[in-house]
């Protein structure tokens, strides 16, 4: 196991809370559409995105540093009941997964960055940092 | 995406909290839908408008959790929006078009006053769930500061 391969568990789930983002923020752009159902991002093997770090650690199921087939899965969204023109996007629910999602990015980028000092300060022979 | 959450968190009360934010909007589309129709003489079902009224129900936020604070939270919806059946005002008009043979056309039972005291408390409910969700933030922010 490599140095810096924490973070890039990390980045793993930042990928995630990045990409979900996208697809909320369309979910958004949706309000008005008729028919329109709104769209989430899953990921297989955990619920919360720091999960991340631990699973991967230890697990077989994610390779470190294979982005490109990170198990993402976009999934249309159970939760909004379609409203009279079909449109299924319901503005708090959405807003708040923004939030949250942006929260849990947040959260992620913060341990990478804990992460990247300790190193930093490692290679520091432990004096600055 | 439902996220199963194992214990009570900034992320579950988010969730109850946007809960709210929904059953206030669509109680005030009942309300505006009210108030658009205090006049309305003239139904699909035939009589004047009936006031409809907004029901909310609490509803378990995780039901299968096995933590007990958790298995306490509940969100709310808006679950039924049910026709209100008093009778509206009979006013003698004998030249209006739905007026029955003695002259009176009956009004919705809709009270601009009450359907404006209900619109300022959904307004003031809807501000409140945005208050906390804010907090919420704050919380969760401040609690990314204690590790710097």
């Amino acid at each position: 196991m490599a140095l810096i391969d924490t973070v890039e568990h990390l980045k793993t789930g930042l990928d995630y809370h990045l990409q979900r983002h996208n697809l909320l923020a369309s979910n958004l752009a949706h309000l008005d559409t008729p028919g329109y159902t709104p769209v989430d991002l899953t990921r297989d093997k955990f619920e919360g995105a720091l999960h991340v770090a631990l699973d991967t650690t230890h697990g077989g199921h994610l390779a470190g540093t294979t982005h490109t087939e990170q198990g993402f899965r976009v999934v249309s969204d159970p939760k909004g009941g379609p409203g009279g023109d079909g449109n299924g996007v319901d503005l708090d629910q959405e807003t708040v997964k923004i939030a949250s999602n942006q929260l849990r990015y947040d959260m992620i980028a913060q341990l990478a960055s804990a992460e990247l000092s300790g190193l930093a300060w490692a290679a520091n022979d432990g004096k600055a940092g | 995406m439902k996220t199963a959450n194992a214990t009570a968190g900034v992320f579950s009360a988010m969730e109850v909290a946007a809960s709210g934010l929904t059953a206030e909007r669509g109680r005030m589309n009942v309300v505006a839908g009210n108030l658009a129709n205090a006049r309305t003489t003239r139904t699909a079902e035939g009589g004047p408008y009936k006031r409809l009224d907004p029901v909310f129900s609490a509803k378990p936020l995780s039901p299968g959790t096995f933590d007990p604070i958790l298995k306490k939270v509940e969100t709310v919806q808006l679950s039924e929006v049910r026709p209100d059946q008093t009778p509206g005002t009979k006013v003698y008009e004998p030249g209006h078009p739905d007026a029955n043979a003695d002259g009176y056309v009956e009004y919705p039972n809709v009270n601009v006053v009450t359907e404006m005291v209900n619109m300022m408390t959904a307004s003031r409910a809807y501000e409140a769930g945005v208050t906390s969700i804010e907090s919420l933030k704050s919380m969760a922010r401040a609690a990314l500061r204690i590790g710097k």
